[in-house]
């Protein structure tokens, strides 16, 4: 087992998509139902496994309304990847999601990694965007795309652990110490607690348990896994 | 003196007699108790002798030789030498049969004052006059030994020699033993009857009057035995009590060596342990601060209990063992990512604290330098007179020295020296360290810095808040209806008040606290108003509040708070946010504040004056509603009237119900105009 690791997901989208909903239905389980008065739905956190690393998710919702969305910015800096979340059965939701990819991008560039979901895919019969467009979408900005539900907890594990596995991928494929911050930050973390990664005289030799050099080979989902119950009567 | 001159005439021969005899008793007896009485008979037999002995050479020329004189000579020096030694000794019992019998039952002491009729018999005026005459023995014994033979006593027998010594003694023996009181000082000694043989005949010592009956001297005598057990017992109580205190001290005395010995054992395998690890560790670049941390973080020369005391902490919270934290955590050990429960991190944050308030520590040592260099470089009365220094330079100069003064320290604490199982406990100890520095003065002289730097917007946060804070509504923020608590004259007020106690604090780590605090309360007053008043809604909790919801109430919370400085105070939050924390709860909330900020700034006074009108729109109707209710009481009150009173059946036309629509057809177009002019007017998405 690696050392643990922390992301940051940003959930982006259209006021009213569903957002605060997915996040509840991918956190829910670590709740008791009875506590969910307390439930703060705007910051959660889960631990999950992928493969054989451990991660802690912090799933920051935001506000999606359109007079908010120039405040934008201080939600998703220093994100490790957002879900973008529209809505199936309103255009205008997935026009504005385009809107928040371009931001992204022109933002953080390829620095952070984007998976865009289709909510409400159980209302088939009033799908205003087709599952076609929305993933050719998706492939010209280097996204996934996935169609969930987060009332009938269609692929909302899924998508979530998509994105994680996606940003291990790209922190393992990054060099160490892409920007001063998180050079930073790296070097902190290490020597916390750990003092035994700064002995070491030889530079070439990399730290044992460096967290932005750890390889992670072989993804495969290990917790987590959605259980195969599709009915075929949605996200086809 | 009649005991000098009968103790003068008694033969030398029979007086050494008895004091073999007393010495005899003396050593077969083991009892302390009849040691000192034997011992104080023993002084009272040697001045007798010396008395004799110089009696009998005065009388005799100095050319004559006495067959007695070198024993005489021998027993005078011997004497002397005894009664010194003697009389040192009965002091002390003294003092301690003072102690003691103070500290005993009275009964003792009322019993012997009811039997001895001669309470004022001098025992010790005889003691006294005994020992004067001792040391100024001469003029008496002369006088009285005028009558005494010089060869032979001839008419004092054994037996009255034996008693009158004896009971002379006794006297004499009783000062020292018990001089307490007027009546324990009557009381004879206890050991009478054991040293003396002929004990019952002491009522013939001559002070005492010769009427006194043979009852009175068989009650003396039986008193005088029940006293001398009841002391014997309190003598070898106070013994036994006195050995059990010196076996305690003495255990006490090891136990403590044992200890202090162990401790230097446990300090030295301490010291010797962080010194492979200094061994091993280095700086990876020798910068200010590893240099500055490196001068002033000294443990060698630190108090051994200082020492200890840290072993201890370390070693009872890295229970069960952490010997090798670092393997621990490579291997993805439990323990890295073990929580800290409450106890133990009052545990811990108590001993930083303690650690950081005692100057004797040299981790609080190493925070008085900080503090020291701190106020050097933010020295207002320097910035203020130095008009080239750049406070904004200054400011991130300032903010960096402290973020790497923790950095290095907590690289040093854990590094080097202290040894915690996992980040969580780490990040306690440094929240325990960073509250401690930020309360003192790092905060106050790092706010100065800021406000010059960023006064202008400050100022101009204020006045938007202060603008704000008497007109916004929930309503106007667009909320949807379930959020804005209408039936709560001051809805989210809980929310209000944790986030005012953030400007309370000095500490940076509660500062946050308390906003995150604020915004899961959030929930809870929503929650807690259906609650209360779901049912006439027809909702029922749990309500859950999302991010499209929280953020306008978190900005009437903000306005409402009407907080002075907000604007600096969130500066100085955000960028000293560890990098840990930025991606946390923390970090949340830090965002969700600086987005409710940004959002306050950007109402224009448009939207200001809109929040104005709703407000006074809403007062206006408050004020309306009122009246209507007021118009409706009068109306039942009189109809009421009326019906009560039928002979004036006209009713009033303006009290009537059917008065009302005039009221209503003219306010309510209006009122509704108005609520229609604010649909359209108050359009925020241009925020």
């Amino acid at each position: 087992m690696n050392n643990k690791k922390s992301f940051k997901i940003v959930l982006l989208g259209e006021g009213r998509v569903g957002k605060t909903s997915l996040t509840l239905r991918f956190i829910k389980d670590v709740f008791d139902d009875n506590q969910q008065s307390t439930i703060q739905a705007t910051y959660l956190q889960k631990d999950i496994i992928v493969g054989n690393q451990q991660v802690t998710l912090s799933v920051w919702d935001t506000a999606g309304q359109e007079r908010f969305h120039a405040l934008g910015p201080i939600y998703y800096r220093n994100a490790d990847g957002a879900l973008l979340v529209y809505d199936i059965t309103d255009q205008d939701t997935f026009d504005r999601a385009k809107t928040w990819v371009m931001e992204l991008r022109k933002v953080l560039g390829d620095d952070i990694v984007i998976t865009i979901v289709g909510n409400k895919c159980d209302m088939i019969k009033h799908r205003q965007v087709s599952e076609e467009q929305a993933l050719e979408y998706a492939q010209s900005v280097g996204a996934n795309h996935l169609l969930v539900s987060a009332k009938a907890n269609k692929n909302v594990a899924e998508s979530f652990l998509d994105l994680t596995k996606r940003i291990l991928e790209k922190k393992a494929n990054t060099p160490m110490g892409g920007s001063p911050q998180a050079h930073r930050a790296s070097v902190r973390m290490s020597t916390r607690g750990v003092s035994g990664l700064t002995i070491q005289e030889n530079p070439n030799q990399k730290p044992v348990n460096n967290r932005i050099s750890s390889r992670v080979s072989g993804l495969t989902i290990t917790d987590e896994e959605p259980k195969k119950t599709d009915n075929g009567t949605c996200c086809k | 003196m009649p005991n000098n001159s009968s103790a003068a005439a008694t033969p030398p021969i029979l007086i050494v007699n008895d004091i073999k005899k007393t010495l005899m008793m003396a050593i077969t007896h083991d009892e302390q108790q009849q040691h000192w009485m034997a011992l104080a008979n023993y002084l009272k037999y040697m001045e007798q002798i010396s008395s004799f002995v110089q009696a009998e050479m005065k009388t005799c020329s100095t050319n004559q030789q006495h067959v007695l004189s070198d024993q005489s000579i021998q027993l005078i020096k011997y004497s002397e030498q005894s009664m010194e030694r003697i009389a040192s000794l009965s002091a002390m019992f003294n003092k301690e049969s003072t102690h003691n019998s103070i500290n005993n039952n009275s009964t003792t002491t009322s019993t012997t004052t009811a039997t001895t009729t001669t309470a004022n018999t001098s025992p010790s005026s005889s003691f006294n006059s005994n020992n004067s005459k001792t040391s100024s023995s001469p003029p008496s014994s002369t006088s009285s030994t005028n009558n005494i033979p010089t060869k032979k006593p001839p008419t004092i027998s054994p037996t009255n020699s034996g008693s009158k010594l004896p009971n002379h003694s006794l006297a004499h023996a009783s000062k020292p033993l018990f001089p307490q009181s007027n009546a324990s000082t009557t009381v004879p000694p206890p050991t009478t009857s054991v040293t003396s043989p002929s004990s019952g005949t002491s009522h013939t010592s001559p002070n005492t009057p010769s009427s006194s009956g043979a009852n009175q001297t068989a009650t003396n005598h039986t008193t005088k035995q029940d006293v001398s057990k009841t002391l014997q017992m309190k003598r070898k109580e106070y013994e036994k009590q006195r050995l059990t205190e010196m076996k305690e001290q003495m255990i006490k005395t090891s136990i403590e060596r044992a200890r202090q010995a162990e401790m230097r054992n446990n300090v030295e395998s301490f010291l010797e342990r962080i010194q492979n690890k200094k061994r091993t560790f280095r700086w990876k670049e020798q910068d200010h601060w590893s240099k500055f941390i490196d001068t002033y973080f000294n443990y060698q020369n630190m108090d051994p209990i200082l020492i200890e005391q840290d072993r201890v902490f370390l070693e009872t919270v890295s229970k069960p063992s952490i010997l090798n934290p670092i393997l621990s955590v490579s291997a993805g050990n439990d323990m890295a990512d073990m929580p800290v429960d409450s106890i133990t991190e009052q545990k811990i944050r108590q001993h930083v604290s303690f650690t950081l308030a005692n100057p004797a520590h040299t981790l609080s040592q190493i925070c008085l330098k900080f503090y020291e260099y701190f106020g050097e470089v933010c020295n207002p009365s320097k910035m203020i007179h130095n008009p080239d220094l750049n406070p904004k330079q200054l400011i991130s100069k300032c903010v960096n020295d402290i973020q790497l003064f923790i950095d290095k320290l907590s690289m040093v604490l854990f590094g080097k020296y202290w040894e915690m199982p996992s980040q969580n406990y780490e990040d306690i100890v440094i929240d325990t360290i960073t509250d401690t520095m930020w309360g003192n003065g790092i905060y106050s002289k790092l706010l100065f810095l800021y406000l010059l730097v960023y006064g202008e917007e400050n100022n101009r946060m204020n006045d938007k808040v202060s603008k704000c804070t008497s007109t916004i509504t929930l309503q106007a923020l667009k909320l949807p209806d379930k959020f804005t608590l209408e039936k709560e004259r001051y809805p989210f007020e809980r929310t209000i008040a944790i986030f005012k106690e953030f400007d309370q604090t000095t500490s940076f780590t509660k500062k946050v606290d308390f906003i995150c605090l604020a915004m899961n309360q959030v929930s809870k007053d929503v929650n807690d108003y259906y609650q209360k008043y779901g049912y006439e809604h027809g909702i029922t909790p749990p309500i859950i509040v999302g991010a499209d919801d929280l953020l306008p109430i978190f900005i009437y919370v903000v306005a409402k708070s009407n907080i002075m400085d907000l604007f600096v105070k969130f500066q100085m939050m955000s960028e000293l946010l560890p990098e840990y924390a930025i991606k946390g709860e923390a970090g949340y909330a830090l965002a969700t504040l600086e987005t409710s900020m940004n959002c306050l700034m950007s109402f224009g006074n448009e939207e200001l004056h809109e929040f104005s009108t709703i407000d006074q729109i809403r007062n206006e109707l408050e004020n309306f509603e009122s009246k209507l209710g007021d118009i409706d009481d009068l109306t039942s009150v009189c109809s009421e009237y009326a019906e009560d009173s039928p002979p004036f059946t006209s009713q009033p036309p303006s009290f009537s119900k059917s008065s009302r629509p005039p009221f209503q057809q003219h306010v309510t177009p209006s009122n509704d105009d108005l609520l229609g002019l604010d649909d359209e007017e108050l359009d925020l998405d241009d925020i």
